[in-house]
């Protein structure tokens, strides 16, 4: 983005420090201080917070907010940023729908669907490390292209995958926990490991906080970030093929529209720097789970829905002010 | 011959780099008028300039924001604001529906400004809040009706609807500001800074110049312009709905990109975002003459692959020509 180290003030100290200090304690974890007055205070004001369903609710909800935002999180430890997201889920949808309704079975179609998601990131990686295009102009090309795309691919209007062994599985529960809580749990573990055990993250926070240094020392920019955003790519798939299953809908106009938004947001609450560098997916998860319940907590209220809208916003501009470098 | 350090070098070459954008449209321009005989006709401009003119202020501001080296999504959200504060004032006293509304989008720039310059926010974090916290104010305003109705046939909705001599008023406002746009950023000290903080923002602060002022300026400017691209979007419409004007952002960063400004901050002309725009505004009158229908998505398919195009023109050059 247009913060390039050279240009940019606001980035002396690579690294926020993290000493001790009761200010400090408190700007490290003013999100978390937040997260747990909102459950006090709603547990306290609002009725039936506290319950399973409550829980249930959120944890599937948040299910592609959450997968996005931590394919987000990588992309932007590599100092770039994926607005595509939203399009990548509506391909991938689109593109499992249409070879669903061919019959060509479930895991084939939704084979497909990943394939053709991964495709996207791919393509975003090859523009931006080989072509050099700043990674949000390749991306809201891709976003414009991919959309359109999920639409040329099935059709201007929704296709219902109603009654279809799909859409079963969407609603499916395993002992009572959803389908998914299933996929979710695993991919966040899989992505603390790779933020925290593998090599591959390591060149990415590289390539994040000083590109021209990590070219120096010998790492392939080019294979690391298209790695980066396909491993994006394929989450947003993931979340794009589940969504479809669990509305029983595809309507490639409108699956996925926004999610960037709340991504981003998931992001910098979880306090990923947006110059690059350390990938905190924790937080990431965090922040999701955050964002989505502002969206459970105005909806069980009974407030006007666009609320919520000016909740995020205070939410972000917060998270991210208090998280800054200084 | 005075060599502009903006540009590169001029060489018959240099000069067709620096125009693209303008060869691009004149190019385009020729193959419609020769392919489609109605298509060179002043209806079909004075349309294409109506349809234009809401985008192109719009485009104007993210100009300026973005050789700032900023960006700033929150545009489409203050334009729905706009639109609707005019849509309401609209049957008020002279000129009502049209302070009003610039004055409140510059207002909401200023905020951005502050988020930006004092809160050192991110541009990009910053003014996605903004986009949607004042998304989110326009749906509180609207309120339950969730419709704003304009007073139509008055004189407010003659800003978009009326002509003189087959020039659209709306038109007249787009080139008046970009005129005003042309002139500040190339002879105004106000305009140099610009470039100046765009290019090397450390450089600029030890010169002396104030750049948090200048960046104030930038996102107020930025605002007003969107202030105005919504109230000519009001007198378009006969009622103002909140989610009106959801995605324009795009559209004008597209429109920027197209004319040759660099995202990094500090290269490019004011004055080729009129190509920019008129690009992207012929592209779907074009489609529309094709003796087949294609499908509406089709327009974002090929704007996607217009600046596609365009970028990677640009990365070629940048190779080139390396500054």
């Amino acid at each position: 983005m247009a913060d390039s180290p050279q240009t940019s003030p606001l980035r002396t100290s690579a690294n926020p420090a993290r000493a001790a200090g009761g200010v400090q304690f408190v700007k490290n974890y003013s999100m978390v201080l937040f997260f747990l007055l909102l459950i006090i205070l709603n547990a306290k004001f609002t009725p039936n917070f506290l319950s399973t369903g409550t829980l249930d609710n959120t944890l599937r909800q948040v299910f592609p907010i959450m997968l996005v935002a931590l394919g987000m999180t990588i992309v932007i430890s590599s100092g770039g940023i994926d607005i595509s997201v939203g399009a990548t889920m509506a391909v991938s949808a689109a593109v499992t729908a249409r070879m669903f309704t061919a019959e060509i079975g479930v895991i084939p179609s939704v084979g497909c669907g990943l394939a053709a998601g991964a495709l996207c990131g791919v393509l975003n990686g090859v523009l931006i490390s080989r072509f050099r295009i700043q990674p949000i102009i390749v991306t809201l090309i891709v976003m414009f292209a991919g959309r359109g795309a999920a639409q040329a691919i099935l059709g201007e209007f929704p296709v219902s995958l109603m009654g279809t062994s799909f859409e079963t599985f969407g609603r499916a529960r395993l002992a009572g926990v959803p389908v998914q809580v299933l996929i979710m749990v695993p991919a966040i573990a899989a992505m603390v490991f790779i933020a925290r055990k593998t090599v591959f993250a390591r060149r990415i926070e590289a390539i994040g906080e000083n590109s021209r240094a990590a070219r120096l020392v010998g790492i392939n920019i080019f294979t690391v970030t298209i790695g980066a955003y396909a491993l994006c790519a394929l989450l947003c798939a993931i979340a794009g093929v589940m969504d479809a299953a669990r509305g029983g809908r595809v309507d490639a106009g409108r699956l996925g529209m926004y999610i960037e938004l709340d991504a981003i947001a998931a992001v910098a609450i979880g306090g990923t720097c947006f110059s690059g560098g350390r990938a905190r997916v924790l937080g990431t998860v965090f922040g999701a789970v955050l964002v989505q319940l502002v969206t459970v907590i105005v909806n069980m209220n009974d407030i006007q829905q666009h609320y919520s809208l000016i909740l995020k916003a205070i939410v972000l501009i917060a998270a991210v002010w208090a998280q800054r470098d200084k | 011959m005075k060599v502009d350090p903006r540009s590169p070098k001029s060489t018959a070459a240099g000069w067709i780099r620096s125009q693209g954008p303008l060869i691009a449209l004149v190019v385009l321009l020729v193959v419609a008028s020769v392919r489609f005989p109605e298509f060179c006709t002043t209806g079909n401009f004075s349309n294409i300039g109506r349809q234009v003119s809401m985008s192109g202020v719009l485009a104007i501001g993210m100009a300026f924001v973005i050789l700032s080296g900023g960006i700033d999504l929150s545009v489409s959200s203050i334009a729905a604001l706009a639109a609707l504060l005019a849509a309401q004032y609209s049957g008020e006293f002279f000129l009502a529906p049209i302070v009003v509304p610039v004055a409140v989008g510059a207002a909401v720039g200023a905020v951005n400004g502050f988020l930006i310059t004092r809160m050192r926010i991110t541009p990009f974090i910053a003014t996605l809040a903004m986009m949607l916290g004042v998304r989110g104010l326009v749906f509180i305003l609207a309120g339950k009706e969730a419709v704003v109705a304009g007073v139509s046939g008055g004189w407010f909705s003659k800003i978009a609807w009326g002509s003189w001599t087959d020039v659209p008023y709306s038109t007249m406002i787009f080139a008046l500001l970009l005129a005003a746009a042309l002139a500040v950023s190339r002879y105004a000290g106000f305009g140099r800074s610009v470039y100046a903080v765009g290019g090397n923002e450390e450089a600029a602060a030890m010169m002396g110049l104030r750049v948090r002022r200048c960046k104030m300026i930038v996102y107020m400017i930025c605002g007003g312009c969107a202030g105005v691209g919504g109230m000519i979007l009001a007198s378009r419409v006969t009622s103002v709905r909140p989610n009106i004007a959801v995605g324009w952002e795009l559209d004008a960063i597209a429109a920027v990109v197209i004319s040759g400004i660099s995202l990094v901050g500090g290269i490019g002309r004011i004055g080729n975002v009129v190509c920019g725009v008129l690009i992207l505004g012929v592209i779907p009158n074009i489609i529309n003459r094709l003796p087949f229908s294609l499908p509406t998505y089709s327009n974002r398919l090929i704007t996607g692959l217009l600046l596609l195009a365009v970028v990677l023109l640009q990365s070629r050059i940048a190779k080139r020509d390396p500054r």
